[in-house]
């Protein structure tokens, strides 16, 4: 794929068009006073065709409108997801630490209070439960986030097919290209699902050997 | 000597020394195994773990520090990470791929590329878990590849089958 953008068939079919009904318009416009029936005819097609661009021209209007940032700021909540699950992370992690040492001491015996330890691993095993509770803050932010997104993949999909944007033209290679220069980029592909060809470890054992 | 702890689901719970009846929390076998082989892997065994992450690193940390290996450092990224490995002598480096702006591949392949580093174990744990991934890894050189999340067992067996 060469470095350069190439324009949308669906915009330069729009210019096309145009161009071909703009030479059609001052063709006729030049013949002075339409008075015979075949120039007549040719002129209201050329408005019909005009009246068709300015109708293709505002629902594109409205869809790229559509388009724009929406209200509920999708990187400000992405972001809050980030540091709510890292929060929560980090305080389930002070917990089951707080207990291991709690545990160790009981287990080896070195307890100078034993109930006080026992009280620790309790105290600190509901600690890890209340932090828990990050998962509903974030799960309402992520299914707002996924709501939105599904909107603005209706609105993208709609834009495609009126600008006759066809499947093989919309490579996302241009992205990926654009977004990482990391020499290994092309093999980041992030966590898979097995139906993604995400491999178990044991299916990763048998490939190391 | 015997207590009664409240506050465990109402039921008092019996505690008893270790040096009179098994004790309560020696039941727990993985437990006592894991103490066991902490005392055992009381070894000199310097890691370097790699993860852009603060938080697997304290959960690598963490694990490692379960299985006997206290002599731990961390880095947050792979450029980070040769910098340390340049300076100081590390018996294992643990990292992740995905890391910016130096990958775990591409320190993988620096420390390869490195005469006096290149025999030193390296174990890549990461969430990229296609074949070509795993194959890229081996062929750049990585001792063992985990795949996240992982289990503990899975970590200390890895471990073991490099540094002995």
């Amino acid at each position: 794929m060469s470095g350069t953008p190439t324009p949308p068939s669906g915009l330069t079919r729009i210019a096309g068009h145009a161009a071909a009904i703009a030479g059609e318009v001052d063709r006729l416009l030049g013949l002075g006073s339409v008075t015979d029936a075949a120039s007549a005819d040719k002129l209201t097609q050329a408005l019909d065709e005009m009246r068709s661009m300015s109708k293709l021209l505002a629902e594109t209007r409205a869809e790229v409108i559509g388009l724009s940032p929406p209200p509920i700021g999708l990187g400000d909540t992405l972001d809050a997801v980030v540091v709510d699950t890292e929060g929560a992370a980090f305080e389930i992690l002070r917990q089951a630490e707080r207990a291991q040492a709690a545990a160790g001491r009981l287990h080896a015996g070195t307890s100078t209070d034993t109930r006080a330890d026992l009280a620790e691993v309790n105290d600190a095993a509901t600690s890890i439960v209340l932090a828990c509770a990050f998962q509903d803050i974030t799960g309402q932010r992520l299914r707002k986030i996924l709501s939105t997104m599904r909107q603005v993949e209706a609105r993208v999909t709609t834009l495609v097919s009126l600008m006759g944007i066809k499947p093989e033209e919309a490579s996302s290679k241009a992205w990926e290209e654009k977004n990482d220069d990391r020499p290994d980029a092309h093999l980041l592909n992030g966590p898979s699902s097995a139906a993604q060809g995400g491999l178990g470890q044991s299916a990763v054992d048998d490939l190391f050997g | 000597m015997r207590l009664h702890a409240e506050g465990w689901g109402g039921a008092p719970l019996r505690i008893q020394r270790r040096s009179e009846a098994p004790n309560v929390l020696a039941k727990n076998r993985s437990l006592e195994e894991r103490c066991a082989e902490t005392q055992k892997g009381d070894r000199r065994v310097k890691i370097l773990v790699v993860d852009d992450y603060p938080t697997m690193r304290r959960i690598v940390r963490n694990l490692l520090d379960q299985i006997g290996y206290k002599d731990v450092e961390e880095a947050g990224n792979g450029a980070e990470a040769l910098e340390k490995i340049k300076v100081s002598r590390y018996d294992l480096v643990i990292s992740d791929w995905n890391m910016e702006p130096m990958t775990g591949l591409e320190l993988l392949k620096e420390v390869r590329g490195d005469a006096n580093l290149a025999k030193m174990p390296f174990i890549m744990v990461t969430a990229e878990s296609k074949t070509e991934n795993v194959i890229a890894a081996k062929q750049a050189g990585a001792s063992q590849y985990i795949v996240k999340p992982f289990t503990a067992e899975t970590l200390k067996a890895k471990i073991a089958s490099v540094v002995g």
